[in-house]
């Protein structure tokens, strides 16, 4: 045999033995019971299932925080779906949500502020899709196919690094609030209500920079409208809050920017005026995007003003 | 196109296929394209530079050539000139020039304004090719496209090696395909990929993070930042080093292997023998023996003093230069230029208490204490190269350490309470015990990286490379390489917080 011949046979098998270690991992390591993104498949399960018309809000783990479903069922007398779940998910939520949009539904969107600042932010991040993936993995076919290779190799390292942890730490890994049993049937994160202090040593940032709007986004957004539009479904942008410290400090004089910018661009209704979008600290629960229990109250009652004058 | 991702690899791997079936007089050419495809998935700005920078030094080269050898000076001083002048123009006002409105606006001319990438590295490499064809020393490259793909070269494009003139005859070289090559080749890769993915990119977002707020820091925290720092800079480097030196191996060209365990040194010069090799003896060569020589020349035995203590600093300043314009590197360098006269005027008092002190007799003890010293200056020195400014790096230098006896004591004591019950979390717990200060985010990702460091340095210390498994059973052999490889994906750290390599910012 020649040396060539010798070395891709060596390298073909080497392959094969490295994929079926791959194998082993992802087929004797279960998805993790209970962990924080079992959510998705009770939230997909309410996007297929709840009847229409209904309103859908999706964005990331803002929207998980941030709103009351039950109050705006109450109010609105619509069913309410709260797809919120990570913001490193990025587009791959909001294709889900397209695909199972009927007439009469409603979306609103709350994407987080960071997302429009980096079209490789909103592909989503590879750790993040890999978490979400685990429990459907026909979720794959909702990302980008170049992500596809990476995503599955970071779900392998999950896997690996959660039985590790387990070994090392304890079963229940030191997730904190972040898990399953936290997420009500309308899936909403109710595992923060009734905190009303701050989690100490509050993230300060990240700013939204305007040079960096990043219009791929924006387009993304319109062609989610238009594909809503054409089922009969109708599409608003609410906006998430930003904490006070970050509006004072760097982010009010680019919050404007970039609500003038989004003003100036997207053909979809936008429902929140500016002065309503800085919030006080006090609202905040762990990150600038998550809501405490009282502030979640606030924001839920805000888009409900915002949106009653839209209904029919 | 990152050099640690899977779209690299099948980049690699497409290439080296192309390579082997491809007619030898064609694969310079499959080589250069490549190249330049790679270089331009970064920067096409960068590549107009680079592509400038490299016909400058075809065409300089051939002019050199045809002088006669006593009027070369003129010119090679003007491309010497040219080479380190787009290198410092860069350096000390790209960034600047970068910044202003009139580049803010305007995508295209603030990337114009961006150091082009591996710009460091190739300039210098200009600059010894124009040398050693100026003395004679190199026949000056008539191949356009092979000399355009000694500097563009995709596995040393973005940081190095900076290889010497000499590396060119690799390139038109016929190479056959040779299994053990190609092997030693892809070995030294996995191992490159290794340190980079599972070491480095662990500990750098906890370095970053101290770096960027010192003052948030304890001193226990500061002291093992400042540890882990040299860690993460050598892995991180010469990770990437490996992967360069591994794929080009693959191709049958060897570069120049740019680390030798360097913190195994025993002193700071033997340090800079061991540590980014290539540009120490850049520096050597053409810095410190012409400015030494010069000064022999100048002074003679007027000033001997002159000709040890210029030198060294000259070059250590000029190391610094090259790493950043910023006050920290020149200080970085400066240390280094202080730390290499004190130890060259002082070599005989130290060789006289190794005496006194009877530790000539014990020259395993003296070469560990010897290591420590070493380990312990260049660490001293990283502050001032990674901090972000003076005043940070001082404030890290007074306050690490606050408080680390008292803590490792308190430490102590709680490992001691657990080793009664010696099982996997109590093994978690008394790493953490010690380690916890610098568990910034996900304390078990931190465990883990300690675990792997301990797993790198044993291995590194023992000089293991995964060659040295050859001749050993073939299950033996095969177990190893899949247990690296599988554990290599499955550690790796796919992390938004570190981007690229330490040195491509260079």
């Amino acid at each position: 045999m020649s040396q060539s011949a010798r070395f891709a046979l060596k390298v073909a098998l080497l392959l094969a033995v490295i994929a079926g270690v791959f194998a082993a991992t992802f087929f004797l390591i279960p998805p993790d019971a209970g962990g924080f993104f079992q959510a998705s498949v009770v939230k997909s399960a309410l996007l297929k299932n709840t009847p229409s018309p209904r309103v859908i809000l999706i964005g990331g783990s803002n929207v998980a925080f941030g709103i009351d479903s039950e109050l705006m069922e109450a109010r609105l007398g619509l069913p309410v779906v709260n797809m919120g779940m990570h913001g490193g998910i990025g587009e791959s939520s909001y294709r889900e949500v397209a695909e199972y949009l009927r007439p009469g539904d409603i979306v609103i969107l709350m994407p987080e502020y960071l997302v429009f600042a980096s079209g490789e932010l909103f592909q989503g991040n590879d750790v993040v899709l890999a978490q979400w993936i685990e429990y459907d993995l026909t979720k794959l076919r909702l990302v980008r196919p170049s992500s596809v290779p990476v995503i599955l190799l970071n779900l392998l390292q999950t896997k690996a690094n959660r039985r590790l942890a387990s070994a090392f730490l304890n079963p229940d890994l030191d997730r904190g609030v972040y898990v399953m049993k936290n997420f009500n049937a309308h899936g909403d994160f109710i595992g923060h209500v009734g905190v009303s202090e701050p989690v100490k040593n509050l993230e300060s940032g990240p700013y939204l920079q305007s040079s960096n709007f990043e219009r791929g986004v924006y387009e993304f957004f319109e062609r989610f409208n238009l594909q809503a539009q054409q089922i009969g479904a109708a599409v608003y942008f609410e906006f998430p809050a930003s904490r006070a410290l970050n509006c004072k400090q760097t982010g009010e004089e680019r919050l404007r920017e970039f609500y003038g910018a989004l003003l100036n661009w997207t053909t979809i209704p936008v429902l929140t005026p500016f002065d309503e979008i800085c919030y006080p600290n006090s609202y905040f629960y762990d990150t600038n995007y998550h809501l405490n229990g009282v502030g979640r109250q606030v924001m839920t009652e805000r888009v409900i003003k915002d949106l009653l004058p839209y209904l029919p | 196109m990152s050099l640690y991702t899977i779209g690299f690899v099948a980049f690699l791997f497409l290439v080296f296929i192309l390579y082997y079936v491809s007619p030898h007089r064609l694969r310079w050419a499959l080589l250069l394209l490549a190249s330049v495809f790679f270089y331009l998935t970064y920067s096409w700005e960068s590549a107009i530079l680079i592509g400038t920078l490299i016909l400058a030094n075809y065409f300089l080269g051939l002019r050199l050539e045809r002088l006669p050898a006593d009027k070369r000076g003129g010119l090679l001083w003007a491309g010497i000139a040219f080479d380190l002048g787009l290198l410092l123009f860069y350096k000390f006002f790209g960034a600047w020039l970068g910044s202003l409105p009139l580049a803010q606006g305007n995508i295209i001319l603030s990337e114009f304004f961006l150091t082009p990438i591996g710009l460091s590295f190739h300039a210098l490499q200009a600059v010894s090719y124009l040398i050693e064809v100026g003395r004679g020393n190199q026949a000056a490259e008539r191949h356009a496209g092979i000399f355009a793909l000694s500097i563009l070269f995709f596995p040393r494009v973005l940081a190095g090696p900076i290889e010497r003139p000499a590396v060119i005859e690799q390139f038109k070289t016929p190479v056959a395909f040779d299994y053990e090559t190609v092997t030693e080749g892809m070995k030294t890769l996995a191992w490159g990929f290794f340190k980079k993915m599972v070491i480095a990119d662990r500990l750098i977002p906890m370095v970053n993070m101290v770096y960027l707020t010192p003052r948030e820091y304890s001193g226990v925290t500061l002291f093992y930042t400042v540890i882990v720092f040299a860690f993460a800079l050598y892995a991180d480097f010469s990770g990437y080093s490996d992967i360069a030196v591994g794929a080009a191996r693959m191709f049958g060209i060897k570069l120049t292997q740019n680390f030798s365990r360097p913190y195994a040194a025993r002193s700071i010069s033997e340090f800079w023998q061991r540590w980014h090799i290539s540009l120490s003896n850049w520096l050597r060569d053409y810095i410190f023996f012409p400015v030494r020589r010069f000064l022999l020349r100048k002074w003679g035995r007027r000033a001997p003093l002159a000709a040890t203590i210029l030198p060294p600093i000259v070059t250590m300043l000029a190391s610094g230069l090259w790493h950043g314009s910023g006050w920290t590197f020149l200080v970085w360098g400066l240390l280094h230029g202080l730390y290499l006269v004190f130890f060259q005027l002082t070599e005989g008092l130290w060789q006289r208490l190794s005496t006194v002190t009877r530790l000539d007799r014990l020259p395993k003890l003296t070469a560990m204490i010897q290591q420590l010293i070493t380990f312990i200056l260049v660490s001293f020195s990283l502050v001032f190269f990674r901090a972000n400014s003076l005043e940070d790096a001082f404030y890290i230098l007074a306050h690490a350490g606050e408080g680390l006896p008292a803590y490792l004591i308190g430490s102590a004591r709680e490992v001691a309470a657990m080793l009664p019950s010696l099982g996997p979390r109590t093994f978690y717990k008394t790493v953490m015990s010690v380690m916890s200060p610098m568990a910034l985010r996900n304390e078990f990702d931190w465990f883990l990286m300690i675990a792997a460091l301990g797993i790198f340095l044993i291995l590194d210390w023992t000089r293991f490379d995964l060659s040295k498994v050859r001749g050993k059973p073939g299950w033996v052999r095969w177990t190893v390489y899949t247990i690296f490889i599988t554990a290599t994906l499955l550690l790796a750290v796919q992390s938004v917080l570190v981007k690229e390599f330490i040195y491509f910012r260079f």
